[in-house]
């Protein structure tokens, strides 16, 4: 069973699964701030260390190679990385080529067929449609944020 | 987790929206891992600067009153707050009655529709399904 609560993920673990999120961010060879703002969140979702993270964002210029960062996760953790490094993906609004290519590789490592990553894709959709609806609820298009 | 448009506001904006999420955390005077990771997963959206996250955690110690923190919040910075705090009103599972009360405030201030609470109450319930749905669907792929 995949841990219910984020929370539940041993300690050990946070900082490769948040590894594997940088370098879905950083895939197509451009980290946008869209990207950025969704791996913060969860490193603060999974409540990593202030000096921890700080040692995350320096792996941003300089990243372990994926085949080193996935040797420290089980095959379950890859699984969840591979739904949540979509979430990354498409934060931008577009899941690019390369970023395609990079959850094809993951789905991979974590024994995902392409079928069922279809499925986490479309749940990712879903979930991008649903905090969308936020947005007309407050009447955040009429506010003029300049 | 997912992408709004938080990151784009000024960064005393963002401050301003972090010291409200403060704020709610404390309202019923419990602070539950849930809306504790709820709190910092915002926080790390609003891509505060190390500094001011420092600060915005001793906020959770003595938090300002609801009058400072929505004095110092813009239009859009003060929805999306309403938004998030609804969120993590509702993380532990309830949303109580004094965290009602605040939600409502912080409508009425923003002069939202008398309903307003309610659906967003109802929009949060929704994303917990999506989020709920998500585990699912890791969970099948384990059997």
């Amino acid at each position: 069973m995949y841990p219910h609560h984020t929370l539940e993920m041993p300690l050990e673990y946070r900082s490769p699964y948040i590894e594997l999120l940088l370098l879905m961010a950083g895939s197509d060879g451009d980290i946008v701030r869209e990207e950025l703002a969704v791996v913060e969140s969860y490193m603060g979702k999974l409540m990593i260390h202030p000096d921890e993270r700080a040692i995350l964002r320096s792996k941003l210029e300089s990243p372990r190679k994926y085949g080193d960062v996935i040797k420290d996760l089980d095959k379950p953790l890859l699984k969840l990385a591979l739904r949540d490094s979509i979430v990354v993906g498409i934060s931008d609004g577009v899941l690019e080529k390369k970023e395609i290519q990079f959850a094809k590789k993951l789905a991979k490592s974590g024994g995902v067929d392409e079928k069922t990553l279809s499925k986490i894709c479309d749940w990712a959709i879903e979930g991008w449609d649903w905090h969308k609806k936020s947005a007309s609820i407050l009447r955040l298009d009429d506010v003029d944020s300049t | 987790m997912l992408p709004d448009t938080l990151h784009k506001l000024p960064q005393e904006e963002r401050f301003a929206y972090a010291k409200l999420l403060a704020y709610m955390t404390r309202v019923d005077n419990e602070l539950s891992i849930d809306e504790m990771a709820m709190f910092e997963q915002r926080l790390g959206t609003a891509l505060l600067s190390p500094k001011q996250r420092d600060k915005i955690r001793k906020a959770l110690k003595s938090p300002p009153s609801l009058e400072e923190c929505l004095a110092g919040l813009g239009e859009e910075a003060g929805k999306l707050a309403l938004r998030d705090a609804t969120l993590m009103a509702a993380a532990d599972g309830t949303v109580d009655e004094d965290e009602l009360e605040a939600l409502e405030a912080i409508a009425e201030h923003l002069d939202l529709a008398d309903d307003a609470v309610e659906k967003l109450l109802a929009w949060t319930k929704e994303g917990y399904h999506w989020m709920s749905s998500g585990y699912d669907l890791m969970n099948s792929l384990s059997r």
